[in-house]
């Protein structure tokens, strides 16, 4: 017989078949992260020698009486509103455009993922020459325009903005893709009944192509919100391992990192780490609660 | 509304030519199907009626008014997907409304309109689901309704019913009649389907490889084919086709020798060949064949027989006529279902008159 009804043996047997990869996951994945949780709670530790001294909610404390938290959490905040929406935006725009070329299709495609699967190093390396304040060619641009020359990278006031702009530019590519499925899951018989309907190519977007896209935006989204809270690497080499001018690209993985690695407070990390993971759930939960009322699945 | 198609013609990439210039007109407030195997130009035919195509030669008219570099929603007209094509996002509600919205009619009228025409197709208790929700029947009437939303001058209908089981759609045939008749709007109807197109036009036109086979009223069609192809493809069972050539003498006595001498085939309908003794009114000639099978099939009785080196399929000789258990059957032809065709396979003879003049 095939179907059995679950008995403690077969439960146990069915964790055998599963205990190599149950075991990888424990130790990789759901170990560490009770311990950062555990770890934020240690007031004082040891790393080392992981002797535990005392418990408490110390690092808290420390960490929300701390100015260059609430900066890091501020930029954070300002960078991911700054990239997520002119990202979908972009992205989706030339999917749409792409989606429409046959000509050179897949060669812009390439172009365009090429950033995504270029190393973050090498991408900064040109950026740091792009936004260069004398030879930039950015400035280079600018200045046929009439704009002075901005000093990118030095300037407190446009050290955001360029970390913006090289993100958007990095992600667009895998973002585009990912569109590209998603309109390509679209039947086109629909855009041809709603041309008979009478709708006009905006319309026909507004109303039928983008709520039937919606779930690949809402994925897009929630990606491109967590990795941005996330960002780290970006900030590390576009700036030479500083965060920014005047902490002005200090983000919450880079406080974070400082934490860690230079000032070697451990407990504090952790806390920020606990404090990242919330922002994230937080944001993700608010994303799940909007999609089931507004997304429509096929 | 009139459609006229004037020396239209349609080739695919320059290459293949799919229409070959296209001479008809659609009758005003009439259903009229365009009817053939797959591939015979019949769904590109109604894509040039939409405007969803654009012909690469000759002219299109709506009643008097040149529309062949019109689109389709200057060209105002209806359609109906085989696959529906109901907006998944939309309730049925939104779906029929969606065209009246473009139009920027009023919230109110449209909800008016809508109610209306969801009560045409029996759809009322629907109008708050998702086409998800509905059965195959349902969504097409969904799409009826929707397409019938902003009054369109034609209603044009691409194998509306090949999705549904048999039964579904010999209901939603009806359906479709009435709703025709009702709204008294001109429709074109695609269908590969004969006996659907027998119920269901007023007039049929029958394509094959591009070309129009012929275009008249369904009885018309299967009492005088105009072709060969249209003799075949209309009726069921198909149509016995008979070399002439040994049996000249038999017709000599009726037809006129200027018919005879460019007849090539003999062209039987099955129902049109029965026993000897029958009292029905019957051509003057006297086959015999051999038997070689009979089967009866409900009301139907297949006989198969070898004739002149031919197996020909009879379905109304009886089956009391066959249980003498001779091998060999005498029968007669009957007035009608009978034609000859010349070389060409162009119907020169039918034996329920005179010659074919192909007239509409």
């Amino acid at each position: 017989m095939m179907i059995k009804k679950p008995t403690l043996k077969s439960t146990l047997i069915g964790f055998l078949y599963l205990a190599p990869m149950l075991l990888i996951l424990l130790v990789f994945n759901i170990f560490p992260i009770l311990d950062s949780f555990a770890m934020s709670f240690f007031t004082k530790y040891n790393f080392y020698t992981n002797q535990i001294g005392q418990i408490g909610l110390g690092n808290f404390k420390t960490l929300f009486s701390d100015p260059n938290f609430w900066l890091a959490l501020k930029n954070t905040l300002i960078f991911v509103i700054g990239v997520v929406p002119i990202s979908i935006c972009l992205s989706l725009g030339i999917a749409l455009l792409l989606n429409h070329i046959r000509f050179l299709a897949g060669f812009f495609k390439t172009v365009y993922f090429l950033p995504f699967v270029t190393s973050t190093v090498a991408i900064s390396l040109v950026w740091q020459w792009i936004y260069n304040d004398q030879y930039g060619l950015l400035n280079l641009f600018l200045r046929h325009l009439g704009i002075g020359p901005i000093n990118w990278l030095n300037d407190p006031k446009w050290a955001m903005p360029a970390l913006i702009i090289m993100t958007i530019w990095k992600g667009l590519g895998f973002n585009i893709i990912l569109f590209l499925a998603g309109l390509s899951n679209i039947d086109q018989r629909y855009e041809r009944v709603a041309q008979i309907d009478g709708a006009n190519k905006w319309q026909t977007f507004r109303y039928i192509i983008f709520p039937l896209l919606s779930p690949m935006t809402f994925l897009v989204t929630v990606m491109s919100i967590i990795s941005g809270f996330k960002v780290f690497d970006e900030v590390f080499v576009l700036f030479g391992g500083s965060p920014g001018p005047g902490q002005a690209t200090l983000t919450l993985v880079f406080y974070l990192y400082q934490k860690f690695y230079t000032e070697w407070q451990y407990g504090l990390a952790a806390a920020s780490g606990v404090v990242l993971f919330f922002l994230i759930l937080i944001v993700t939960v608010i994303n799940y609660l909007y999609s089931r009322k507004h997304i429509y699945y096929v | 509304m009139k459609v006229r198609f004037e020396n239209v013609s349609l080739n695919y990439d320059k290459q293949k030519e799919v229409l070959h210039n296209l001479n008809f007109e659609i009758p005003n407030g009439k259903l009229t199907c365009l009817l053939g195997p797959s591939g015979c130009g019949k769904s590109t035919t109604l894509n040039l009626i939409s405007g969803l195509l654009l012909p690469s030669a000759g002219k299109i008219y709506f009643d008097k008014q040149d529309v062949t570099k019109k689109d389709a929603l200057d060209r105002r007209v209806g359609m109906v997907f085989q696959n529906y094509a109901l907006y998944p996002h939309m309730t049925v509600l939104e779906n029929i409304c969606f065209p009246l919205k473009m139009a920027k009619v009023k919230k109110k009228d449209q909800l008016k309109r809508a109610q209306e025409l969801a009560k045409l197709v029996h759809i009322s208790n629907e109008l708050d689901k998702h086409p998800g929700e509905l059965s195959g029947g349902q969504q097409q009437r969904v799409a009826i309704a929707r397409s019938l939303a902003k009054s369109p001058s034609i209603l044009l209908l691409d194998e509306p019913l090949s999705n549904l089981d048999a039964r579904l759609r010999v209901e939603m045939r009806d359906e479709i009649r009435k709703i025709q008749v009702a709204t008294g709007v001109t429709t074109v109807f695609v269908t590969h389907d004969q006996d659907e197109a027998m119920h269901i036009a007023d007039k049929i036109m029958i394509l094959d490889t591009g070309e129009v086979q012929q275009y008249t009223t369904p009885n018309k069609i299967y009492d005088r084919p105009s072709n060969l192809f249209v003799a075949k493809f209309i009726g069921n069972p198909e149509v016995n086709v008979i070399p002439l050539a040994d049996l000249k003498s038999e017709f000599a006595s009726f037809i006129p020798n200027d018919i005879l001498k460019n007849a090539v085939s003999l062209i039987v309908r099955p129902e049109s060949i029965v026993s000897a003794d029958s009292t029905q009114k019957l051509l003057p000639v006297n086959f015999q064949g051999k038997l070689l099978s009979a089967s009866r099939f409900g009301k139907e009785t297949a006989v198969r027989m070898n004739f002149q080196g031919e197996t020909i399929l009879a379905t109304a000789i009886l089956q009391e006529k066959l249980e003498q258990k001779s091998e060999s059957i005498h029968f007669r032809l009957k007035t009608t279902g009978v034609f000859l065709s010349d070389q060409a396979g162009k119907i020169i003879w039918s034996a329920d008159g005179e010659r074919i003049v192909n007239d509409d």
